[in-house]
C-alpha cells in the first residue's frame, strides 16, 4: 500500500519537474541501445522512406492524366510517356493500374514499417527494462534503504514506457513527417520550380506561427501537467486525512479548496485548448492563402500557356498534403519533451555506480570449520554514530548463540554485517576462520540459512516461495520442509495446495504463517550456518506454539546465531550475548546471566511479563 | 462537439459532390463507407488488447515492488539469477502482449490507407472517364479531387468518435459506482436535539462493534461512564479494542449493538456537525496537510486569530521557535516544506483539538511519540485545563505512567473492560495491570543511561 502511494507521489512530483531540455547526448545513449537492432531499424527507416516516396506519386498521376489525356498539352512530358498508350481511355486505365500499384506498395511498406518499428521499439524497451533490473541487483542494500522504493519502481516501469513513446510516436513519426515534406517538395520542384516558389511564399508564416505555438503550447502543456499533479496530490492528501477533515467539520473548506484547484486545472486545460484552437485555424488559413496563391499565379500561367492544367491540379493536391505533417511536427514537440525527461531519469539511475566492494577471489571448498567470529567490530550507518562498538564474540561448530537486547541495541545490524549487506568499518568478521571480505559474496551467503524478522513473500506459488525457484530445492524437499515447519496442514487446506499463488499484499497467508514459511525456506536447504532474527509481532496462541516447536527443530544441531525475543528460544541457547547500546554488555550461559542480576535478568523479567500480558 | 463537426463536414462535402455528379460520388464513396466500420472494429480490438498490456505492465510493476520489499531475504538466499530470470520472463510476456497490439495496428493502418487510396483511384479513373465522355468538365473533376481530400479524415473520425463514446460510457459506469456509495455515518434523518455544543457525561451502554468480515467482536458489550468534567483512561495491549471504544464518541463509526451517549443523549440523534465540533479527537497518527503549521492548527476553527493559534500551540507544548521551524508558525509542512517528527505532529494535532474548543476531549494514544517525561507534563497540563473548563476527558494509552494521571482507569482485554478503578486499586486488585506496571518500570530502567 505504502509503495503504491509513494509511486503516486513520485509521478506527481516528477510531472512538475519535467522541464528537462532537449539533449543530443541522451539521443546518442538511446542509439547505443538501438545498435544491436540496427539492421531491422534500418529496414524500418527504409520502409518509411519508401512509404513517404510512394505517397507523393498520386498527384503526379493526376497531372499526367490531365496533361496527356484530358486536356492534352504537348509541351509537358513525363517519364512514363514511353509506356503509356495513346488512346485516352486505355491511358486512363493504365494510370489507374499504376495508381493501384503504388497503393499496394504503400500498404505493404506501411505494414512492414509498423511491424519493424514497433518491434524494435518494444525490443529496446525490453532490453532497457532488463538492464535496469540487473542494475538494481548490483546496487548495495544501503541504496534501497536510502532511496524510496517507489522511485526505483517508476524507473523500471513508467519511465521506460514514456521512452518507448519517444521512440515510436516521437522520433520515428517526426522522421516520417519530415520525409513526407521533403518528398512532396521534391515532387513539386520537379513539376514546376516557379510555382513551388510561389507556394513557399507562405513558408515563413508557417514557421513563425509554429514557433510561437510551440512555445505557448509547451508552457500550457507544462501548466496542465502541474495542475494534474496538484489535483492528484490534493486528492491523495484529502483521502489520507479524511478522518481529520470529517472530525473537524472541515468538509466545506476542503471542498472550496478542491474547487479552486479544479478551476486552475480547467484554466490550464482551457489555455492549452485555446492554443490549439488558434493554431489550427491559423495554419489552415495560411494553407488556404497558399492555395489561393497557387490558383492566382498558377491560373494566370495556365491561361498564358506557361503552365499545364495538370501541374496546377497536382499542386493543389500537394497543398493539402503538406500541411498535416507540419501540424504534427509542432505537436510532437511536447511528446519529445516528456520522453526526454524520462530518459534522463533512467540514465541517471543506470549511472549510479555501485560502490567498489572488493569481491573475494578465493574459492573455498566445503566449509570444514563452521565457525563465526566477530573481532572488535565497529559500525555506523552514518558518520560517527556508532551502532556497534567494539563487538567481539565467537561461535563454534554446533553451538547456538542467542543475542538479546533492548530495541535499537544494534542486534539486526549484526546480521546486516555478517551477510555483507553493509561493510564493517573497523574490525573483522571471520567465517570458517577467514575474513568475510575474502569470500566471494554470493558464495559467502550460500553458507547461511536465513530467517529474517519479516519474511517477505515473493510473487509465485507456495512451492516457489519455499524453493525460491532456483532449482536447488526439489519438490520433495519443499514438501518435507513444509511438514517440518508445521506449515503443511495449512498449505494442504488451500485450494491448489503447493501451487496456490501468493503475493506480498495478497491474502491466503497470515503473519504467523509467513513466519513459518520463513522457517520452511531455511529447512529446505542444508547449509552450515543458520541465522534467525525472531519476529516480535504477536500471533495467535496456536501459531505461537507451532513457531516455538519449529524454532527448536530448526536450531537442533546447527551452528546458529539467533536474535532472540522468545524466552523459549533464549533458554535453548548455549550462550547468550547481551547487546546494550552497541556493546556486548554481558556474555555467558542462561544461568550465569540470571545469577548476575544485570541487564539480562531485567530483560528476562520483562519478557516473562510480556509473554503473559 | 467533435461528432457534430464531422457530421457537418460530411453532409456539406457529400451534398456538394452529389450535386456536381451523383454517379461519380457513389463510385468514390464505395471504398469510404467501410472506413468507419474498420476504425470501429480495430478500435475495439486495440482497446481490449491494450487492457491485456496494462495487466502485464501491472505484473512487471508488482515484480519490482516485491523484489525490493523482499530484498534482504532474496539476497541472503542468493536469488539474484533466479530473480533476474523471473523478471525477464514477465518482461518477455509484456513484450509479447505489446506485439499483439502491433499486430492489430499493422493491419489497421495499411487497410485504412488502402480504402482511402482506392477512392482516389475511383475519382481519377471514373472522373477522367466522364470528362472524356464530355459529361464533366476538368474544373468539376478538380473540385472532386479536392473535396475528396477533405473527406478522408471525417470518415476516420467517425470511427474514433464511436470508440471515444464507448470508453466514455465505461468511465461513466465506474464513476457511478463511486457515486452510489452511501456514507455509513451520516446526519440523522431527524435531529431530535438541535444542540450547538455538547458536553459530558459520556456513556457507553452495552456497546459492541464487529468489523466487516471479522469473526470476533472488536468491542463486546461495554458499559462505562465518564461524568461531566471527569477523566478516564483506557489501558490495555494492542488490539484490545481501546481505540474502537474511543472512535465511537465522535462517530467515526457506529456501534453494531448498544449505544453511546454524550450529554445523556444518543450520539446518533445529535446533529453530526455539532457532535464533531464538540469532540476534540486526537488520533495516534495524525495527518498534517501540506500547508503552514498555523493553518494545520486552524483546521477546526479556520477563523481563529494568530494569537489564539499561538496560545493553543503553547498549551500543546509545541515549540514554535525558529530552532524547530524556520518560519515559526508559518513554516510549511510536507513536500515543499519540512518533515515533522512524530512527536511534533502529535503536538500540532493536540493544538488543533485545543483550538477547536471542544466540550469533550478524546486522546487516542495521542502522545505516544513523546518521551515519557514530556508526555506526563503535557497530559497534566491538558488535564488541568480540562478541569478548569469543565471538559470531559478520555485518554487511550498503553502507558501506566500516563493512565495514573487521570481520575479513573479502565483495563481492557480482548474487547472487554475487565476492571475499572483508580491506579492504586488496580495495582492491588488487577494482575494484568500490575504486570504492565512492572514491565514498564523495567523498560524505563533499561532505557535510562
Amino acid at each position: 500500500m505504502s509503495i503504491g502511494r509513494s509511486i503516486g507521489r513520485e509521478v506527481a512530483r516528477e510531472a512538475v519537474s519535467g522541464a528537462a531540455s532537449y539533449d543530443l547526448r541522451l539521443l546518442r545513449r538511446l542509439w547505443q541501445h538501438l545498435r544491436p537492432y540496427s539492421r531491422i531499424a534500418t529496414l524500418s527507416v527504409a520502409l518509411l522512406m519508401l512509404n513517404s516516396a510512394v505517397g507523393v506519386i498520386p498527384p503526379v498521376l493526376t497531372q499526367i492524366a490531365v496533361d496527356r489525356y484530358l486536356i492534352p498539352d504537348p509541351s509537358v512530358s513525363s517519364p512514363l510517356d514511353p509506356w503509356l498508350p495513346q488512346t485516352p481511355l486505355r491511358g486512363l486505365a493504365a494510370l489507374a493500374l499504376v495508381y493501384v500499384g503504388t497503393l499496394l506498395l504503400s500498404v505493404v511498406s506501411r505494414a512492414g514499417q509498423i511491424q519493424a518499428m514497433n518491434w524494435t521499439g518494444q525490443r529496446v524497451m525490453r532490453d532497457i527494462r532488463e538492464r535496469i533490473f540487473r542494475h538494481l541487483q548490483r546496487l548495495p542494500v544501503a541504496h534501497f534503504d536510502r532511496v524510496p522504493s517507489g522511485r526505483l519502481v517508476t524507473r523500471a516501469t513508467t519511465d521506460v514506457d514514456v521512452l518507448n513513446e519517444l521512440f515510436t510516436s516521437g522520433l520515428v513519426a517526426v522522421a516520417g513527417d519530415v520525409l513526407t515534406l521533403v518528398c512532396a517538395f521534391g515532387a513539386m520542384m520537379y513539376l514546376s520550380p516557379p510555382l513551388t516558389l510561389v507556394y513557399l511564399g507562405v513558408a515563413p508564416f508557417v514557421l513563425i506561427v509554429s514557433v510561437v505555438f510551440r512555445r505557448y503550447a509547451r508552457d500550457s502543456f507544462r501548466d496542465v501537467r502541474a495542475a494534474v499533479a496538484r489535483l492528484a496530490s490534493f486528492l491523495q492528501e484529502s483521502i489520507t486525512g479524511i478522518s481529520e477533515i470529517q472530525l473537524f467539520n472541515y468538509e466545506p473548506h476542503a471542498f472550496r479548496e478542491f474547487s479552486r484547484i479544479n478551476k486552475e486545472h480547467r484554466g490550464a486545460n482551457y489555455r492549452s485548448v485555446r492554443a490549439h484552437a488558434i493554431f489550427f485555424p491559423v495554419i489552415e488559413w495560411i494553407n488556404v492563402a497558399g492555395l489561393a496563391g497557387l490558383i492566382a499565379f498558377g491560373g494566370l500561367w495556365v491561361v498564358e500557356g506557361d503552365l499545364s492544367t495538370g501541374i496546377l491540379l497536382a499542386f493543389l493536391q500537394y497543398g493539402t498534403r503538406v500541411f498535416r505533417p507540419i501540424q504534427d511536427l509542432a505537436e510532437k514537440y511536447n511528446v519529445l519533451q516528456g520522453a526526454m525527461a524520462g530518459a534522463e531519469r533512467i540514465f541517471g539511475l543506470l549511472d549510479t555506480k555501485p560502490p567498489r566492494i572488493a569481491e573475494g577471489t578465493f574459492r573455498p571448498g566445503p566449509v570444514d570449520r563452521p565457525e563465526i567470529e566477530f573481532r572488535n567490530v565497529w559500525f555506523a550507518y552514518r558518520g560517527e554514530d556508532w551502532v556497534l562498538r567494539d563487538v567481539s564474540f565467537k561461535l563454534s561448530e554446533g553451538e547456538m548463540l542467542a543475542v538479546v537486547g533492548h530495541t535499537g541495541a544494534g542486534k539486526s545490524t549484526l546480521v546486516n554485517l555478517l551477510l555483507r549487506f553493509y561493510e564493517v568499518q573497523k574490525g573483522t568478521i571471520l567465517v570458517d576462520g577467514r575474513d568475510i571480505r575474502e569470500w566471494p559474496t554470493e558464495f559467502l551467503r550460500k553458507q547461511f540459512s536465513v530467517v529474517l524478522q519479516d519474511p517477505a513473500v515473493v510473487r509465485g506459488t507456495v512451492a516457489e516461495n519455499i524453493s525460491l525457484g532456483d532449482g536447488e530445492v526439489s519438490r520433495e524437499e519443499v514438501r518435507a520442509a513444509a511438514v517440518r515447519a508445521r506449515l503443511a496442514d495449512h498449505v494442504e487446506s488451500l485450494r491448489r495446495g503447493y501451487d496456490e499463488p501468493l503475493s506480498e499484499r495478497g491474502a491466503g497467508i497470515s503473519t504467523g504463517q509467513k513466519q513459518l514459511l520463513g522457517f520452511a525456506r531455511a529447512l529446505a536447504r542444508n547449509r552450515p550456518f543458520l541465522i534467525l532474527d525472531e519476529a516480535t509481532s504477536s500471533v495467535d496462541p496456536d501459531t505461537e506454539r507451532r513457531i516455538q516447536a519449529t524454532v527448536s527443530r530448526v536450531l537442533a544441531g546447527r551452528t546458529s546465531m539467533v536474535i532472540a525475543h522468545r524466552l523459549s528460544t533464549i533458554r535453548q541457547a548455549d550462550h547468550i550475548a547481551v547487546l546494550h547500546r552497541g556493546r556486548i554488555a554481558e556474555h555467558g550461559t542462561h544461568a550465569e546471566l540470571l545469577a548476575a542480576r544485570g541487564i539480562f535478568a531485567r530483560l528476562h523479567r520483562l519478557q516473562s511479563l510480556a509473554d503473559y500480558a | 462537439m467533435y461528432s457534430a463537426e464531422i457530421g457537418v463536414i460530411l453532409v456539406t462535402v457529400v451534398s456538394l459532390m452529389a450535386w456536381t455528379d451523383l454517379a461519380l460520388t457513389l463510385a468514390i464513396f464505395a471504398p469510404l463507407i467501410p472506413v468507419t466500420f474498420v476504425v470501429g472494429h480495430f478500435g475495439r480490438a486495440t482497446h481490449s488488447q491494450f487492457q491485456r498490456v496494462q495487466g502485464r505492465f501491472a505484473e512487471i510493476t508488482a515484480r519490482v515492488q516485491e523484489h525490493i520489499a523482499g530484498l534482504r531475504m532474496l539476497r541472503a538466499y542468493g536469488q539474484r539469477r533466479a530473480e533476474v530470470d523471473r523478471f525477464c520472463a514477465a518482461n518477455a510476456e509484456y513484450f509479447d502482449t505489446s506485439l499483439g497490439l502491433v499486430r492489430i495496428w499493422r493491419k489497421f493502418y495499411p487497410l485504412l490507407d488502402l480504402l482511402v487510396g482506392l477512392s482516389g483511384v475511383a475519382a481519377l479513373a471514373c472522373g477522367g472517364w466522364r470528362v472524356l465522355q464530355g459529361e464533366m468538365t476538368v474544373g468539376s473533376l478538380t473540385t472532386f479531387l479536392y473535396l475528396l481530400t477533405m473527406l478522408a479524415w471525417p470518415m476516420i473520425g467517425m470511427g474514433v468518435v464511436v470508440n471515444i463514446t464507448q470508453r466514455g460510457i465505461a468511465s461513466l459506469g465506474r464513476l457511478n459506482e463511486v457515486m452510489a456509495f452511501r456514507p455509513l455515518v451520516g446526519e440523522p434523518s431527524q435531529v431530535s436535539y438541535p444542540l450547538r455544543r455538547i458536553w459530558g457525561p459520556i456513556a457507553w451502554e452495552s456497546a459492541s462493534v464487529r468489523y466487516a468480515g471479522a469473526a470476533a467482536l472488536a468491542l463486546s458489550n461495554v458499559t462505562l461512564e465518564i461524568p461531566r468534567g471527569g477523566s478516564l483512561a483506557i489501558i490495555g495491549p494492542v488490539g484490545c479494542g481501546k481505540s474502537t471504544l474511543a472512535s465511537l464518541v465522535p462517530r467515526l463509526f457506529d456501534p453494531t449493538a448498544g449505544r453511546v451517549l454524550a450529554g445523556g443523549l444518543d450520539v446518533r440523534h445529535l446533529p453530526l456537525r455539532a457532535l464533531r465540533r464538540s469532540v476534540g479527537f486526537v488520533p495516534q497518527e495524525p495527518i498534517l496537510f501540506s500547508r503552514s503549521i498555523a493553518d494545520n492548527i486552524r483546521l477546526g476553527r479556520p477563523e481563529a486569530s494568530d494569537d489564539q493559534v499561538r496560545t493553543a500551540a503553547r498549551t500543546a507544548m509545541l515549540d514554535t521557535g525558529t530552532d524547530s521551524f524556520p518560519d515559526g508558525l508559518d513554516t510549511l509542512v510536507g513536500e515543499r516544506g519540512i518533515t515533522l517528527s512524530g512527536g511534533q505532529k502529535q503536538r500540532v494535532a493536540l493544538a488543533r483539538a485545543i483550538l477547536a474548543r471542544p466540550g469533550i476531549f478524546v486522546l487516542d494514544d495521542a502522545t505516544s511519540s513523546l518521551d515519557a517525561e514530556t508526555e506526563r507534563d503535557l497530559v497534566m497540563q491538558i488535564r488541568d485545563k480540562a478541569r478548569a473548563w469543565d471538559l470531559t476527558m478520555l485518554v487511550v494509552t498503553h502507558r501506566v505512567s500516563l493512565a495514573r494521571l487521570v481520575d479513573r482507569i479502565a483495563v481492557m482485554a480482548e474487547g472487554e473492560v475487565v476492571s475499572v478503578g483508580s491506579h492504586d486499586e488496580l495495582l492491588a486488585s488487577n494482575e494484568t495491570y500490575a504486570r504492565m506496571h512492572e514491565r514498564q518500570r523495567i523498560e524505563r530502567e533499561l532505557a535510562s543511561p
